[in-house]
């Protein structure tokens, strides 16, 4: 009688087990934003997964790291995305710099990895992962601002570019700001 | 995450590109990136915490991904092997039921 309780106890431990294996599957996918499947493969990490991988436009003068690279097979082909994380953000729109930053890696991925370099990327926030396209609008506003950049470079000084006062505010370097709002 | 430090290994004529991180920058302000970037004027001691809780955030982030691709391989075996297990030792323990209420 107790070694039927004891095959019982067994089974129900071992059907017990199997669901918390498919639960704790479905929690790290929910948790990192890989879901099944559709997520590629990493190939590089700057977050300790994989190495880190440089990508680099030589003749527009761009670099980056993304948080990932993402190997993804379609047709036989490999297809290189760029993953990038941004755990802090609560929003449910994507922020204009974060597009931006997407944008400048799928250049930079583009000059690197040719034509199995993706036109898209990812971005993760806290809220959920978002799909950035490579526009010709995004593509153009990068290229203005890595011009901007190489002329602020020599700039005895840069003015305030917006209007916003919540980016004053949450602004790392606010205290050196002598045109900060708010 | 880590393009703005020195990094050894760099193409020689790589030092005066521009990132991709200050592009976003630029594109938050054009008047922080100059301060941040250009300036180097220290961010806040409150920014340089939730850089810090950012990088955390990255590193857990990268554990996560390690353990869900762990998991990832083994899941089918791991999932099918306990189930089917399961499912035997269930059958086992109704014969047994049924064993034992058999006439003698």
């Amino acid at each position: 009688m107790i070694l039927r309780y004891v095959v019982v106890g067994l089974a129900a431990g071992a059907l017990l087990g199997a669901l918390a294996v498919y639960v704790a599957l479905r929690w790290y996918r929910e948790r990192t934003g890989f879901a099944a499947g559709g997520t590629g493969r990493v190939i590089a990490s700057d977050t300790g997964v994989e190495a880190s991988i440089l990508l680099r436009d030589p003749q527009l003068g761009l670099r980056g790291r993304p948080d990932y690279l993402l190997e993804f097979e379609v047709a036989g082909h490999p297809l290189y995305v760029p993953l990038e994380l941004k755990p802090g953000r609560r929003s449910r729109r994507i922020y204009e710099s974060d597009a931006l930053q997407v944008a400048a890696y799928l250049i930079a991925l583009r000059a690197t990895a040719k034509d199995a370099a993706a036109t898209f990327g990812y971005l993760r926030y806290g809220t959920g992962t978002f799909k950035v396209g490579l526009t010709r609008e995004l593509e153009e506003r990068v290229r203005a601002i890595v011009d901007a950049i190489r002329a602020g470079r020599s700039a005895a000084t840069v003015n305030r570019s917006h209007s916003i006062v919540q980016r004053c505010v949450n602004c790392s370097v606010r205290e050196h700001c002598n045109q900060a709002l708010g | 995450m880590t393009e703005n430090e020195p990094q050894a290994g760099l193409p020689p004529d790589s030092h005066t590109d521009v990132t991709a991180s200050e592009v976003a920058s630029y594109a938050y302000c054009a008047k922080a990136w100059h301060l941040r970037y250009v300036l180097r004027r220290e961010p806040s001691g409150q920014a340089v915490a939730h850089q810090q809780a950012g990088v955390v955030s990255h590193e857990i982030h990268g554990m996560r991904v390690k353990t869900l691709a762990w998991l990832e391989r083994r899941a089918p075996i791991l999932v099918i092997g306990l189930s089917l297990l399961g499912a035997a030792l269930v059958v086992l323990a109704l014969l047994w039921s049924h064993v034992g209420r058999m006439p003698r």
